[in-house]
């Protein structure tokens, strides 16, 4: 990038303007990738900042917004990656026998008293592939690569998760 | 027979090669039952996902607005004119040269870290003080070990570096949330299993020494306030 670009640069007040108008879709999103009210907090602020140190990567190809949304998102899955490596490391394991863990039973309480209460019922390895393939129309091999897992695992987390939601919801059917 | 995997495939439109997705588009104009039963899985996916009584923190829309004028107070201004730009290449050459010449003769300290520390003691320092010692020593001992315990250690000190952010803004400490929040970029990297080990090694070495910088301010601080 030339000088004379660089005076291009997206200005502080689009930024501001950005918060103002797209801070509840990133933190909705990052909130459902998390699971957690304090990280998706972070990741949204995280996200938002390295956006703003990377500016001048923007294209102007998609909406500001819309771009830094895809940065929030990174930075959502940052943290879970830090957070719980086991999780993907154990993908395999989980996807032979998906009974959650005590942990992710607690998860799922916390969850419950959130958003998408039906997404809580889910392991976390089939909300994450669910959410970004559903929510944020990743390809499945962008999640594969994001999490350095086979684009195959990716695909069987989804349907199993799509699985679970229709059975969930043909009992809600029934029942009503 | 086509499968709800297959149609949930069709469903999102880039994962199944064109040829599939034709096939699939014809099975669907032909069949009723199968459209049927993609409409019903087209219908049970938008209301497997409606939110439910989810609210945005009142309090992280102003929390954002504060961290950007923060960010920008240091960076608005950087490419206004060319002219800074080559000014803020120099002042990094000689910031360079400076560390090399710091390295070579073994001198005090230079501070790196722009922060006004108080004189007067807090919690907060002391506690900060305590996270930055921890977090130097567990650094460095973890470059001795595998990358994978190395970027646990490292993951482990991010999430307290996140923690301690957060109780920097309870404490109406802004300049310790930033500098904090400037650590964490390189933790993560520290942290993260894939990355080669010589950047590891550079990223680690960089922030031991930006953390030794800050510690001695503030060691220095709480000596005076003594």
């Amino acid at each position: 990038m030339g000088l004379f670009q660089k005076s291009q640069l997206i200005s502080a007040g689009r930024f501001h303007e950005a918060v103002a108008e797209r801070t509840d879709q990133w933190f909705i999103a990052c909130f459902r990738i998390t699971n957690d009210r304090d990280l998706a907090q972070d990741a949204v602020q995280d996200g938002l900042l390295n956006a703003w140190r990377q500016r001048a990567k923007f294209q102007g190809e998609a909406a500001l917004h819309t771009w830094i949304h895809r940065i929030v998102i990174n930075a959502a899955l940052q943290i879970v990656r830090s957070r719980g490596r086991h999780v993907w490391l154990d993908v395999d394991y989980e996807m032979a026998d998906s009974a959650p863990t005590p942990e992710a039973n607690l998860q799922q309480h916390q969850f419950e008293s959130g958003l998408d209460r039906r997404l809580s019922t889910l392991t976390e390895v089939e909300r994450l592939c669910f959410s970004l393939r559903h929510l944020e129309q990743w390809r499945l091999r962008e999640i594969a690569d994001a999490f350095n897992i086979k684009e195959g695992a990716v695909k069987q987390a989804v349907f199993r998760a799509v699985k679970k939601l229709r059975t969930q919801m043909t009992d809600t059917r029934r029942r009503a | 027979m086509i499968s709800e995997e297959l149609l949930l495939l069709y469903s999102y439109g880039d994962e199944l090669p064109l040829a599939e997705q034709q096939r699939i588009e014809r099975a669907l104009a032909e069949d009723e039952t199968l459209a049927k039963r993609y409409a019903s899985l087209l219908r049970d996916l938008d209301g497997a996902v409606s939110p439910v009584g989810v609210s945005t923190p009142p309090e992280l829309i102003s929390r954002l607005h504060a961290a950007l004028d923060d960010e920008t107070g240091a960076t608005a201004q950087d490419w206004q004119a060319p002219w800074r730009g080559f000014a803020v290449a120099a002042t990094l050459v000689l910031a360079v040269l400076s560390s090399v010449i710091y390295l070579r003769i073994d001198t005090v300290v230079p501070p790196v870290a722009d922060i006004a520390i108080p004189n007067q003691t807090t919690n907060f320092e002391r506690l900060l003080r305590t996270h930055l010692r921890q977090a130097q020593t567990t650094l460095e001992a973890a470059e001795d070990q595998t990358a994978v315990i190395r970027a646990q250690r490292a993951s482990e000190l991010a999430t307290d570096n996140r923690g301690l952010v957060r109780a920097a803004n309870a404490a109406n400490k802004p300049q310790y949330a930033r500098l904090l929040r400037g650590f964490q970029p390189l933790l993560q990297t520290v942290a993260d299993e894939s990355a080669s080990a010589t950047h590891v090694a550079l990223v680690s070495e960089q922030v031991r020494f930006e953390m030794r910088v800050v510690l001695t301010k503030l060691t220095d601080a709480a000596s005076n306030s003594v």
